[in-house]
């Protein structure tokens, strides 16, 4: 917490025949991240195929998308809320499903290309297709599609309806029936009504037979009607779900294999061995030596990075706030040697967001969408999982908001205020995000501080000192005048530190005298906190107020019902419309104001080898 | 209600709703065409279209807030500072609605292309709302020192009071103009990000630059506000 893990950097030999079962299971891990050998040993090259392996790998992985592309989606409700079911390929089918691409995707092309063209086929035409049938089915006991002829059988293949089966095996004459094989299928296309029919029988009951059935009606069907035919076909032959199921099973096995690949172009080797280096968090490296020592015969050292050396980000939180961490790196990831600002960021944020959607009623209905957002989208992707853990989180600070705030469904039901109601006390809100903008910002100055302390730039740290004395000299002075503060020491004392602060800036760098400003619009910009939270409030009075008359109407049933859901309905809107209000200018206060003060996004983030998709 | 309450309810809705009209036709057309050629973008699009109605949101709260109190009003200085009120929502809600259709339509470009570029263009895309919600701000500091929020009743204000109300509405209208100027850098930044997503970090300096002017606006009619004691 509050440091990036400390990392630590390995450098490994292999036999080479080992190399693939370690990278396999280290992948399984996910604590190694491979980086270019800086000191090569003499002899030891990089293997110059790998760029040609990986160019297949993917081109077959641009086909699977593009196939993945072309299947139907899911609704957008379902993507959102709707459970995945997660299919991954088991391990010892994975060089199986490797050795079998072309095929799988020829097939899955194949199949695709026929599906859309039944897609293409107009409604109209399938349409007339059932018709033509039905029509047909009305004046005769069966339609035959066709007659088909080997040495020894016949085969006839047609509709003929429900209804009508048990007449067309009566039909059959009994010395025929004997040596006939019928069997029945559901149509897709026709419906319940008509079945499928195909009867098989040797080639010298075929005159007696089509003999006993024109004496019922027997009508064949014309190449018009064609198409209809090929549709039922190919909607018969082409199972979607499979296709997806097979291309998807293969990206993974594709892109787990990509990932071994990139792996290696960072390894370089001789005929039998291999050398590799990479970073390890520290905590890790015990997990990396033991699994070296059960079955590989290896030669391991470990090194600190050197001072000059920018190892690969890996943030550490704590899981409740883990998920804040997506926000920090939406802006940018922090150098190794800097102060991780997740977790004030995940206070701060959560503050913010329930000052600004203070509601008990709107703050469960978010945690609703989230929890169901969470068991959607989050089992889809892991933006959608961190996303959802975000959203439950700040969906809880709303609730404990509204209750502080005494706000429930704009005053639909009353609770008491806790501490103060920002709509009906708006200055005092007013001076209370005021507050929270000056604290949030002398905390950014401080993490500044203490970030340049760590690089060793003294110079920028005292900078950040003198921002610090300036704003809390000025605010001093500020009180002062407010009448907040009567003692004439505090007079003297917030000028002598706010132009002590100045001249210190002036020194350093008298740039900084221009952007003196930007510290009062900063403070300024924490207004926004009260404005939404009236805002939200006050559309909740609107919405309450149209409610109202229905709910006390007298009509217990069609009032309560009425107005409960005009309630229900428009406190869904608040949610969707306030909520992202909230969260965008929650997230704008961090970005702006917040990080502008320490914030140098100049590291890199740690990328384990991973195999987990 | 007078004439000026009635002006004041006219401009909030009126030119807020303009603004939000012209910023989702904007968005909408573009986000029609993306969903036309990627279905699945949908959600999406609704996003940064909603985006654009947040101005007339406010416009319709302060709206409310007059509808709902000011139909006592007769004295001459409380209209003007509830016209003040309404003009200073209104016109900010028109510069903000425009400023959030150019970048959101911008910003509907990029996701279209990459969908991680999500989280960073939304923050270009909020920023000219900043300036609409400056506006409310003023608009509320001036209806509750009007008594129309907060309860008490309606006060009977001086004309010190009714002409520091307009100045301050004029200021914040006039400095508010920035929103539409942050949508078009905003715009641009958005597709420079599409060349280099680590520019992030320094376009917003530059971006923020402009809507510093809006909040040195708002700071001075606070100020301002302030010195005759509305807030």
């Amino acid at each position: 917490m509050f440091r990036p893990a400390r990392m630590k950097k390995i450098r490994l030999l292999l036999p080479v025949d080992q190399e693939d079962r370690f990278l396999r299971e280290i992948g399984k891990l996910g604590i190694l991240q491979v980086k270019t050998v800086d000191k090569r040993p003499p002899g030891f090259n990089p293997d110059v195929k790998i760029d040609l392996e990986k160019n297949n790998l993917l081109s077959l992985i641009r086909r699977c998308d593009t196939i993945l592309n072309r299947l139907p989606k899911e609704g957008i409700i379902i993507q959102l809320i709707g459970k995945s079911n997660r299919i991954d390929p088991p391990e010892e089918e994975e060089d199986e499903i490797y050795n079998n691409a072309q095929s799988i995707l020829n097939d899955a092309e194949n199949k695709l290309n026929k599906w859309e063209k039944l897609k293409i086929l107009k409604l109209s035409t399938r349409k007339q297709f059932s018709l033509r049938v039905f029509s047909l089915l009305k004046n005769n006991l069966i339609v035959l599609k066709s007659v088909r002829r080997t040495d020894y059988l016949v085969i006839l293949e047609g509709w003929v309806k429900r209804d009508d089966v048990d007449k067309l095996i009566e039909t059959i004459p009994e010395p025929v029936k004997s040596e006939c094989l019928i069997s029945l299928e559901e149509s897709v296309i026709l419906g319940r009504e008509v079945l499928k029919v195909r009867l098989a029988t040797v080639v010298q009951n075929h005159s007696i037979l089509e003999k006993a059935l024109s004496s019922h009606g027997v009508a064949s069907f014309s190449s018009e009607g064609g198409e209809g035919l090929e549709t039922e076909e190919i909607e018969e032959a082409i199972d979607i779900d499979s296709i997806k199921r097979q291309t998807t099973l293969l990206k993974k096995v594709l892109l787990k294999r990509l990932e071994i690949l990139k792996a290696k172009a960072s390894i370089v080797r001789v005929e039998s061995s291999i050398c590799l280096e990479g970073w390890v968090k520290e905590k890790d490296l015990e997990k990396l030596v033991s699994t070296l020592k059960k079955s590989y015969t290896y030669e391991l050292s470990v090194e600190d990075p050197d001072r000059w050396e920018e190892p690969p980000v890996a943030l550490e939180n704590p899981p409740i706030i883990r998920s804040f961490e997506t926000i920090t790196l939406m802006f940018g990831t922090p150098g190794y040697r800097q102060v991780d600002p997740t977790p004030i960021l995940a206070l701060t944020y959560a503050i913010f967001f329930g000052l600004m959607f203070a509601d008990v009623f709107d703050g469960m209905l978010l945690l609703l969408f989230s929890l169901l957002l969470h068991r959607g989208l989050g089992s889809r992707s892991w933006e959608g999982r961190r996303l959802s853990e975000i959203l439950i989180t700040i969906s809880f600070s709303s609730i404990v908001f509204g209750f502080i705030t005494g706000e429930f469904m704009g005053g639909a039901v009353k609770i008491p205020v806790l501490w103060f109601n920002g709509f009906e006390d708006p200055m005092y809100f007013l001076w209370i995000a005021i507050l929270l903008g000056v604290i949030q910002l002398t905390v950014g100055l401080v993490i500044g501080f203490v970030n340049e302390l760590l690089l060793k730039r003294f110079r920028n740290a005292f900078e950040k000192l003198a921002w610090l004395m300036l704003l809390h000299g000025s605010i001093i002075v500020l009180l002062y005048y407010s009448h907040y503060l009567n003692w004439d020491f505090y007079l003297y004392s917030g000028s002598i530190i706010a132009v002590s602060g100045l001249i210190l800036m002036a020194i350093i760098n008298p740039r900084n005298l221009m952007e003196v400003t930007r510290l009062v619009s900063n403070v300024v910009s924490y207004t926004r906190i009260v404005a939404i939270n009236i805002s939200h409030a006050g559309v909740s009075r609107a919405f309450w107020l149209l409610a109202s008359p229905l709910i006390y109407s007298g009509n217990p049933i069609v009032g309560l019902l009425a107005g409960g859901a005009i309630l229900l309905v428009t406190h869904f809107f608040i949610v969707f419309i306030e909520s992202f209000i909230a969260f965008a200018h929650s997230l704008r206060l961090h970005f702006v104001e917040f990080f502008s003060k320490f914030f140098e996004p100049e590291g890199n983030i740690f990328k384990p080898l991973s195999l987990a998709f | 209600m007078d004439i000026f309450t009635l002006v004041s309810v006219l401009s909030a809705i009126g030119f807020s709703g303009v603004g939000s009209m012209l910023g989702i036709a904007m968005t909408a057309s573009v986000s029609s065409r993306m969903v036309s050629e990627k279905p699945e973008k949908f959600g999406l699009a609704l996003v940064f279209t909603v985006l654009a109605e947040t101005p007339v949101i406010y416009g319709l709260l302060v709206s409310l807030f007059i509808i709902m109190n000011g139909s006592s009003v007769n004295d001459f200085n409380t209209s003007i500072s509830i016209l003040s009120a309404g003009l200073s929502v209104g016109l900010t809600g028109l510069f903000s609605g425009l400023g959030i259709g150019i970048a959101g339509s911008a910003a509907l470009g990029a996701v279209s292309e990459r969908d991680e570029l999500f989280g960073k263009s939304l923050i270009f895309t909020v920023l000219p709302e900043s300036i609409v919600i400056y506006g409310l701000l003023v608009s509320i500091v001036i209806v509750r020192g009007a008594g129309l929020l907060g309860g008490g009743g309606i006060h009977q204000l001086d004309s010190v009071s009714a002409y520091t109300s307009l100045a301050s509405s004029a200021i914040i209208c006039v400095t508010g103009g920035s929103g539409y100027y942050l949508g078009k850098t905003g715009a641009k930044a958005i597709s420079s990000l599409l060349k280099d997503e680590d520019s992030f970090g320094k376009s917003i300096v530059f971006v923020v630059l402009i809507e510093s002017i809006a909040i040195y606006g708002l700071l001075v009619a606070i100020l301002l506000l302030r010195g005759v004691g509305m807030l």
